[in-house]
């Protein structure tokens, strides 16, 4: 028996390592998939290695985002080797973090997030690049010289450089739309002040807009973007000027929190729009023809397919305008732009080649490279339109080989491409439902880039300062005030602006909210000369 | 026998709760799966509930050309397919001994292994643990670290323990040793609970994300769970932002209806593998009852 207990264990030894070893290989046989990149193209070019955002979105026979058609070509084509760590973008801070924690973060770390940009420079993880740029760079001085508001942006507080960035034209990035043949309909005007506003609204809910006998419609929307805007109407934005001090708008809150109220108590609104925390409901309602007045997006060609082509397939009749904000007695604002000076890209202290690191940054930044990824190969790619710009020579063929290479282009400045760049551009005139989306793209710059509206905050959020951890640990506890302003809105006469306001306060006072009034305070003091702000933003608008 | 009339109102309270679950767990798989197949305005316009409008198959169409989604379902099969293979055979072999009387220092093995459960390590001591042992980028890193689950053990050493000794006594009689006795007389009888470890194991594998997402670095090995949520997480990203930055971002929307198929794709094979393995659920309970 002892004998018979010995080979039984033996055979299952065997078998146990056999399954080990057939799972190894079968590990092992996918590991020149990914390598491949690194061999591939061997070459005495320096080495370095850059992050890049892994949006699981590259096509299959394309290969995979840190190796295919674009990596390939800026590997042959700039001066160094890069070899390219994907970084899964909903989870990108937290898989920096680890690999900065473990020592294993590329280069070149590229991230949106400002407050992990300067997250990384408070903690020494990053590298000051004056001087890199000063003797390593070509492409990216030059840019410095003809934006020096670029070299503002990435200035930190120690005085040197720490971030790269591209620069853009400033364009309207949201919308106020208002359905036109509605306004004709009921013979009204587009609304100028915030209570005209509240009339065309009560007009579109109550007067049967559509015609289709039913009391079916929503004057406004409440929820997503347009609830933001309606904040920014009496310039809600949380800090605000007042005397040549940051301080906590109140009093603008207190109004625009009681104009929400009182739309939704005259029933204008979608009575659930506060579970409709994304914004997506709204958006539907929208685009099946049922609210009157929505704040959409002009930025980018895919929103005609997100706001416009949806409404006028379900009423082909819709006539759509985009306008300026209403004025509120705090003025007269701008709707969102987008940030025409955007820092997206820090070097690692740990690179052990920083001046690689700066001339991989340096291609990256110049136009050669930029328009190549933007655009692809000029007459299999794309091809030159009746404007003169490259446009996609085929749109399916487009978006499988190109467009997807969109977080290789962190570094390009648009604003070197332009005209060209732009969603202007980028629409065809000979389509009728893009040329009438591209009067309201026109509309829109219109409307929010005059010198008669103001930008609503002192400076677009990603250039506000970041928090130190224990003022973050405050901010968190007071964002819970918007609530209590919610509960305010849809709370009737039970529970009023005022009494959410004596609630907010004590909520303010009771975490330590002064603390957080004292550090903008003070960092507006010390910095208001030399921040980025709405008026450095204002460079940007396009001189006609 | 025929039920009286308060049964039958008991039977019918039951049922409808009964009926109400499931609708709640099916009613939304259902709204996904329309979504899926249906047109791209009827679904901007919200237009979708319960079944198709506008029937097509585009966004699959989509789904297969213009995302790995292939080679992320392959990888998951992998992942789970080897990893459930190791995992019940690791937890079986630690799970026997620690049922044998005669097994010397059982009680300090189960205190050691139980006492696993108390913590863990963290995220970053076990990364770099995980870097030293130079398991990053292998599907290794998935399969070690919780090679056996301590609960799941738990679980098939309880079951183990319950088989008669007169059984065990018997085949010794008739000359069996360690080896048969667990193959033969064991696992055959532990069937519905392995089955059940087996479906545990398999669903932990099939949705692995987070270990993906922090120990695999090549696009080339992610799986189903890392690649779908990365398409929804850049879409949900989207409407957070509130202009709060550029462009860059807009143009990388993949279409809800996408989102939606790759979704269906993602709980499929777990709807397909489920009603096999219940016929030995409901063995596993019948056991339970008969012995009382």
């Amino acid at each position: 028996m002892n004998n018979w207990t010995k080979s039984t264990t033996s055979a299952a030894a065997c078998l146990l390592a056999g399954t080990m070893l057939l799972a190894a290989c079968s590990n092992g046989d996918q590991e020149p998939s990914g390598g491949a990149s690194s061999e591939g193209t061997s070459t005495s070019k320096p080495k370095i290695t850059v992050s890049i955002y892994d949006r699981g979105n590259v096509p299959q026979e394309m290969g995979t985002i840190d190796n295919n058609r674009w990596t390939q070509w800026l590997n042959e084509n700039g001066t160094v080797e890069a070899q390219y760590v994907p970084i899964p973008r909903g989870e990108s801070v937290q898989k920096l973090n680890l690999l900065f924690a473990s020592g294993d973060a590329p280069d070149v770390v590229s991230e949106f997030a400002t407050s992990f940009r300067n997250q990384l420079y408070q903690q020494k993880q990053i590298l000051a690049i004056d001087d890199l740029i000063e003797e390593h760079s070509v492409h990216y001085k030059q840019l410095l010289e003809n934006y020096p508001e670029l070299r503002k942006a990435a200035t930190k507080p120690d005085g040197s450089m720490y971030e790269f960035g591209r620069v853009q034209q400033l364009v309207g990035f949201q919308a106020l739309f208002i359905r036109k043949d509605w306004l004709d309909q009921l013979n009204l005007e587009v609304p100028e002040t915030v209570d005209e506003l509240f009339e065309v609204a009560k007009a579109f809910a109550e007067q049967d807009p559509d015609g289709n006998g039913q009391k079916d419609t929503f004057g406004i929307a409440l929820s997503g973007e347009t609830g933001a805007v309606i904040n920014t109407m009496f310039r809600d934005v949380d800090w605000v000027l007042e005397d040549g001090k940051l301080v906590r708008g109140w009093e603008q809150q207190n109004k625009a929190s009681a104009f929400k109220k009182k739309i939704y108590d005259a029933g204008l609104v979608d009575k659930d729009f506060l579970a409709d925390n994304n914004g997506q409901k709204a958006q539907q309602d929208w685009n099946s023809g049922k609210t009157g007045i929505f704040v959409g997006r002009t930025i980018d060609p895919v929103n005609v397919s997100q706001y416009y082509e949806p409404l006028k397939h379900n009423v082909p009749d819709a006539e759509v305008i985009a306008i300026k904000l209403p004025s509120s007695e705090y003025g007269r604002f701008a709707a969102g732009v987008n940030n025409p000076v955007q820092m997206t890209t820090v070097i690692n202290r740990q690179a052990k080649n920083p001046e690689a690191a700066m001339q991989y940054i340096d291609f990256m930044a110049s136009k050669e490279a930029g328009e190549m990824l933007r655009y692809g190969v000029d007459g299999s790619d794309s091809e030159k339109a009746a404007n003169g710009c490259p446009r996609p020579k085929d749109a399916a063929q487009f978006s499988k080989e190109v467009s997807w290479n969109l977080d290789f282009q962190l570094l390009m400045s648009q604003i070197e491409l332009e005209p060209c760049a732009g969603i202007l551009s980028q629409l065809d005139p000979e389509k009728p439902l893009e040329a009438e989306f591209l009067e309201l793209v026109k509309q829109n710059n219109e409307a929010n880039l005059g010198a008669d509206v103001e930008y609503a905050s002192i400076t677009h959020g990603e250039h506000m300062p970041t928090l130190p951890d224990d003022l973050s640990v405050v901010q968190t506890n007071v964002s819970k005030i918007d609530d209590i302003y919610n509960k305010a809105i849809v709370g009737g006469t039970s529970f009023t602006i005022e009494q959410a306001y004596t609630e907010a306060l004590e909520l303010w006072n009771r975490s330590g909210g002064e603390q957080l009034e004292a550090f903008y305070v003070q960092w507006y003091d010390e910095n208001k000369d030399t921040a980025f702000l709405a008026k450095d933003m204002w460079q940007f608008v396009k001189e006609d | 026998m025929k039920p009286s009339l308060g049964e039958k109102i008991y039977l019918l309270a039951v049922y409808m709760v009964l009926a109400g679950a499931g609708l709640l767990c099916l009613l939304p798989l259902v709204h996904i799966a329309s979504v899926s197949s249906s047109s791209l305005q009827a679904v901007a316009s919200g237009h979708v509930t319960f079944y198709p409008i506008g029937f097509s198959l585009d966004a699959y169409k989509q789904l297969l050309e213009g995302t790995p989604i292939m080679r992320s379902f392959w990888n998951s099969m992998q992942i789970t397919v080897l990893g459930v293979i190791f995992s019940m055979l690791f937890t079986i072999l630690a799970a026997y001994p620690l049922t044998r009387s005669y097994f010397i220092g059982r009680r300090t093995y189960t205190f050691g292994i139980v006492f696993t459960m108390l913590f863990g390590g963290g995220l970053i001591p076990t990364y770099l643990t995980i870097r030293s042992l130079e398991l990053i980028n292998t599907y290794w890193s998935l399969w070690l670290p919780g090679l056996v689950s301590v609960f799941n053990l738990l679980v098939l050493r309880t079951f183990m323990e319950n088989i008669p000794t007169e059984v065990d006594e018997a085949s010794r009689i008739d000359g069996c040793g360690e080896w048969r006795y667990l193959l033969r007389i064991v696992l055959p009888l532990s069937t519905p609970v392995l089955a059940t470890l087996a479906l545990f194991y398999g669903v932990g594998y099939w949705n692995a994300f987070f270990n993906v997402l922090m120990f695999i670095n090549e696009p080339a090995k992610f799986n189903l769970a890392v690649l779908v949520q990365q398409m929804i997480q850049s879409q949900t990203m989207l409407s957070q932002m509130n202009a709060a930055s550029g462009s860059s971002e807009q143009i990388m929307l993949t279409p809800e209806m996408v989102n939606a198929a790759a979704i269906i794709i993602m709980v499929l094979p777990m709807m397909a593998v489920y009603p096999f393995l219940q016929r030995h659920f409901v063995k596993g309970v019948m056991i339970g009852a008969v012995k009382g």
